[in-house]
């Protein structure tokens, strides 16, 4: 009995804690925005990071082949410098004077 | 204290409406319990309502059903009066103090009785008017209050039996 007696607040007091205001009307409302908001958020960084990594393994899956592409040109380079060669070469030779000599000896 | 359909529960997280469902059962009671926790900050009260309703919403699936929802639920309200930040608090509060002081002066004993919880209110830190107001405006037993706040029962039983004796002592209502 002390017990529950000691429990007990003064009527006043109790009264006037429950006196509490009206719940606000847009609480939901406010809660569903921040949630839409968060998911929104969150799949913009899922879709940023599944594009990185996309990105990563498209670079990484077709580096080989850009490997073989820069050595194909590389190729094309070496021919290229070979026919330079090979012009300048004849030019020369056309160029050499005994060349021309027995060529144009009457 | 009654508690919501499992359905309602186990489909809140992905179904729009099922989760309105748990909010408009819960709300209410979250509602007065951060309001006095907040000690009738409003705008506080609002902001950790809010912040409760997406925790829950995020951490759903986490919920083991090892206690009562409406007890999980407290858990995370507690959790989140408690480390609300309330710089905006103290302005709210003083201006809602000063008006009712300003009523006071011109009006009724009940003001003065309003008043009179104010300031002991005022004097209590968040945990002693969240166990307060869980006790006192929600009818939460000791072992649920303990689940809560993760104190043990006699030591809630004789916080809350100062908290009552210092509320009688300074009362004058």
């Amino acid at each position: 009995m002390d017990q529950e007696q000691n429990e007990k607040l003064p009527t006043g007091f109790a009264k006037e804690l429950c006196n509490i205001p009206v719940m606000p009307d847009q609480a939901f409302f406010n809660v569903q925005k921040t949630l839409h908001r968060k998911s929104l958020i969150s799949r913009t960084i899922w879709l940023a990071a599944a594009t990185l990594v996309l990105s990563v393994g498209l670079y990484r899956g077709l580096q080989p082949k850009l490997m073989e592409v820069s050595s194909s040109s590389e190729i094309i380079d070496e021919l290229s410098s070979i026919n330079t060669f090979y012009n300048e070469d004849e030019r020369s030779t056309i160029a050499d004077p005994d060349i021309e000599t027995v060529l144009y000896q009457p | 204290m009654n508690e919501i359909d499992d359905l309602s529960i186990a489909h809140a997280k992905k179904d729009h409406r099922a989760f309105k469902r748990v909010y408009d059962f819960y709300a209410p009671y979250v509602w007065k319990i951060a309001y006095r926790t907040l000690h009738g900050n409003h705008e506080a009260a609002q902001e950790a309502m809010q912040e409760t309703f997406i925790r829950v919403h995020n951490s759903l699936s986490k919920f083991s059903g090892q206690s009562a929802f409406s007890t999980w639920i407290y858990r995370i309200v507690f959790n989140v009066c408690l480390t609300l930040r309330t710089k905006q608090k103290k302005a709210s509060m003083n201006e809602e103090y000063n008006d009712t002081i300003g009523i006071a002066k011109s009006q009724t004993d009940a003001v003065d009785a309003k008043e009179d919880v104010e300031r002991i209110l005022a004097g209590l830190n968040k945990e002693e008017r969240f166990l307060l107001a869980g006790r006192e405006l929600l009818d939460l037993s000791y072992a649920e209050l303990s689940n809560i706040t993760q104190k043990n029962e006699g030591t809630l039983r004789t916080q809350l039996s100062r908290i009552k004796e210092e509320i009688r002592r300074n009362f004058k209502g």
